[in-house]
């Protein structure tokens, strides 16, 4: 049955509405019909999605009425309490209860929100009930609407899914979504569409498209199509900064620095399974190490090295150098350590960093930060545009990917993968715990260090709050959300990490909102990641697969009548 | 104390003594879990220590692998003292372990998993030992790209055993090869556990399954709350009206 279910999830999804709307989170109802409508959708979905994972707790189909009766349940549930305790709000506010003490937002114009009422009649108490009713059956409905779209859904079969997404239409769709997107942004941003102020429409059409290539590179498992896609995605790409402004292109190269840091962070965490949450501490040395010797202002260019800096180039070479070693003396401390009490070691590793920062002002500016970090130079040409950090940011993300991947296959990264499954297995295999953890940490820091040097000579002013607690989260979350061990995956989460707050920026105040929701709901309903590490079953028939050991006594006769009969005695 | 029993295996001939425990006590913090243990494997021989539960017998596995290292006695492995040695070191003498459990490297290919197995080696005869295996374990074969964690379980025990062997070991541990499986496969695992020992591979095995593990093993040590209680030949153990009635059941 659909009843208690439906009663639970109705709970959930009031719950969640009721959170994000005394949030402050704007309800579209105050843009007219068309926010109705977007209200409705958002209804419809929220429904949908509760639907969906009614379905997988229960492991089965429902029918059409169970379907029906559960959204309608879910809605009317959310709907009603909704209404009631905008009800109640309005009341207490006309009693003149200062209600906004405890919850910030709840004011006269948010009760307004669901009543279409003024400040003022709110505050007077207007009676509201068949405004409220409305919103309640509205909500009612769209979620109606919403089972109605779900039972679709949730009774096709999985394998017709499966038929569908492995379809050649859907196959060639994949592979022309980036062109299109690509043909879109290059449309966009040269006028053709006519339409102005292109730069956040322009950067959406930019993260699509490298969202489109990172789907489409996996989707082509042969090796002469994947060569042919793959010269032609790189060619768009390198044509990519090109076509955008400088603020899509600024965007984009802090995707790219971040995808660098994430991969790092990979390799740690995806590779050899080491929750580390004080990473950014290595993404901070690189980027301190190359702005304390280069700009002019700092203490040790000022008393040690009269006044000239080192170039961007020697600098990522000391960063990398500086990156690793950190690495090392970060790894021996917790070489013992394991799992949780790992993280917690780590994320003291990268609060005493950011402490270090900001407090040891003579050398490091302290909150005061270091400044005019000189860009990089090549025979004399200034590359610090956004265009040109673009450029340098791609080919080491190019260079890093390319290490990764080779890494991953050959000794060590096996080593990395056995250790991260089975510790105590691992080293029966002979594997050297402690070098390969250490190694590890080196080359993951090594990369974060690199890209620091970039990210520093990007953002010229470099301040401890760059490198705080919350980019640690953020970098970590990239790298799970993406999907942990798959280099795409990685980019995908730094598109999302990175370019969506861009996007969003109107809406800068629910971002972590929003982060918060998207995390949630992935770990439920995708905890392997967006783009996972692909398994090694491509060129193995479902149907070959014997699930069971028992099942083979079917088998038995024909391929060895010997061990059948063994077999049989054997179980006697 | 050990009850001895008179040798009257088909080792008559002394052969290299490839192992040899002597007064090993191990202990988990306070509690004594071995307790005076003597082993003796000599090369080429299958050697299975018997026992119940939490009788010790992992715990004597994890004391020769240097997991849980013993506070008395001596462990000598073809002549080495490796008491005290790391268990990254001892399995650079040459002892391979096919673990409880077959615990595979779930995430990783089977061809990636036997690669682990001769992480250690260097040779070129790697390629041709895979081979050999597969001739062993066709079925290893067949899911060679296919990704560990999703074969069943006695095509994981396969790949265990394949991975233990592609470390070419000079001592080869497997505990409890036949727990989990399906009884129709236990026959097919200690026959080919048999074809092993046949081919030279010195072997120590720790078991429930008795019954099974006395027919194919030269030998036997019975443990009891961490020592050993009876030993001997296979033979012997196996009309032993003591062992008979405590862990053979009427055959």
């Amino acid at each position: 049955m659909s009843i208690k279910p439906g009663i639970r999830y109705g709970i959930i999804s009031f719950g969640i509405l009721f959170y994000l709307s005394i949030l402050g989170l704007p309800l579209p109802r105050t843009l007219g019909g068309f926010g109705t409508l977007a209200l409705g959708l958002f209804w419809a979905v929220l429904v949908l999605i509760s639907l969906v994972t009614m379905r997988e707790t229960d492991q089965r189909r429902y029918t059409t009425i169970e379907a029906v009766t559960g959204g309608l349940l879910i809605s009317a549930i959310a709907g009603f309490g909704m209404a009631l305790v905008v009800g109640l709000f309005g009341r207490l506010i006309a009693d003149g209860v200062q209600v906004n003490t405890v919850f910030a937002q709840v004011l006269p114009e948010w009760v307004g929100t669901f009543t279409g009422q003024t400040k003022q009649e709110v505050q007077a108490g207007v009676s509201a009930t068949t405004a409220l009713l409305r919103f309640a059956l509205l909500m009612t409905s769209a979620g109606f609407l919403g089972a109605i779209v779900s039972r679709g859904l949730t009774h096709s079969s999985r394998e017709r899914w499966h038929d569908w997404i492995n379809s050649p239409f859907m196959y060639w769709l994949v592979i022309a979504m980036p062109f299109v997107f690509y043909v879109w942004y290059f449309a966009l941003a040269r006028g053709i569409l006519g339409a102005t102020n292109t730069s956040i429409s322009g950067l959406v059409l930019a993260c699509l498209f490298v969202t489109a290539v990172l789907v489409a590179l996996r989707r082509v498992r042969d090796k002469r199509r994947r060569l042919v896609f793959g010269i032609a995605f790189v060619v768009m790409l390198i044509l990519l900064p090109q076509i955008g402004d400088q603020f899509q292109n600024t965007v984009l190269n802090k995707i790219a620095i971040f995808s660098v840091v994430g991969i790092g962070l990979n390799i740690v965490l995806g590779y050899a399974g080491m929750l580390h949450l004080g990473y950014i501490a290595f993404f901070a040395v690189g980027a301190y190490a190359y702005g304390l010797l280069a700009s002019p202002d700092s203490y040790f260019v000022i008393n040690f090295m009269g006044g000239d800096g080192i170039t961007f180039w020697q600098g990522l070479l000391v960063a990398a150098i500086v990156g690793a070693l950190m690495g090392i003396i970060f790894g021996v401390p917790i070489l013992r350590t394991r799992g949780d009490y790992l993280a917690i070691v780590t994320l003291g590793f990268g609060q005493i960093t950011f402490l270090l920062l900001l407090n040891l002002r003579e050398f490091t500016g302290g909150p005061g930060g270091v400044l005019d970090i000189p860009p990089p130079t090549l025979f004399g040409v200034d590359l610090g545009s956004a265009e040109s950090i673009l450029y340098l940011a791609m080919i080491m993300l190019a260079v890093v990917a390319f290490m990764t991947l080779r890494l991953n296959d050959s000794r060590i990264g096996r080593s990395w993968r056995a250790m991260k499954e089975d510790e105590d297995v691992a080293a029966t295999m002979g594997i050297n715990l402690s070098t390969t953890k250490l190694v590890a940490f080196a080359i993951g820091a090594a990369f974060a260090a690199v890209a620091g040097v970039l990210y520093a000579t990007r953002q010229v002013n470099i301040f401890p709050d760059n490198f705080a607690l919350k980019q640690s989260i953020d970098i970590l979350s990239l790298v799970i959300i993406g999907g942990l061990g798959s280099i795409e995956g990685v980019v995908l989460g730094a598109v999302a990490f990175a370019g969506l707050p861009e996007i969003l920026r109107e809406a800068e105040n629910y971002r972590i909102v929003a982060f918060g929701a998207l995390l949630v709901a992935m770990m439920i309903l995708r905890p392997q990641g967006l783009l996972p590490p692909l398994e090694h079953e491509e060129d193995i028939d479902v149907s070959d697969r014997r699930q069971d050991a028992w099942l083979q006594i079917f088998d038995a006769e024909e391929d060895d009548q010997d061990s059948a009969e063994t077999g049989a005695t054997g179980t006697d | 104390m050990a009850e001895s029993m008179s040798d009257n295996g088909k080792n008559k001939v002394e052969r290299e003594i490839v192992l040899r425990m002597t007064d090993v006590c191990t202990y988990y913090g306070a509690i004594r879990a071995l307790n005076k243990i003597n082993i003796e494997i000599r090369k080429g021989e299958m050697v299975c220590l018997l026992g119940g539960n939490a009788s010790g017998k992992s715990t004597t596995l994890k004391t020769i692998l240097g997991y849980a290292p013993p506070r008395e006695g001596t462990i000598e492995f073809l002549g080495t003292r490796t008491e005290k040695m790391q268990t990254k070191e001892i399995v650079g003498l040459g002892v391979s372990l096919v673990p409880e459990n077959r615990r595979l490297f779930g995430r990783m290919s089977v061809l990636e998993n036997l690669k682990m197995g001769a992480f250690l080696r260097n040779d070129d005869e790697i390629e041709a030992d895979m081979e050999h295996l597969f001739t062993l374990f066709p079925r290893v074969k067949e899911r060679l790209h296919q990704t560990a964690g999703t074969l069943s379980g006695g095509e994981q025990q396969m790949v265990a055993m394949s991975r233990a062997l592609m470390a070419r070991p000079k001592l080869l541990l497997m505990d409890e090869p036949s727990m989990g499986l399906a009884p129709i496969f236990v026959q097919t695992v200690f026959d080919i556990i048999q074809t092993i020992s046949n081919e030279g591979t010195t072997i120590f095995m720790v078991e429930q399954n008795a019954n099974m593990a006395l027919s194919i093993a030269d030998k036997g040590y019975v443990l009891q709350t961490g020592e050993i209680v009876l030993s001997g030949s296979a033979e012997a153990l196996r009309t032993n009206p003591q062992m008979k009635k405590a862990y053979l059941g009427d055959v």
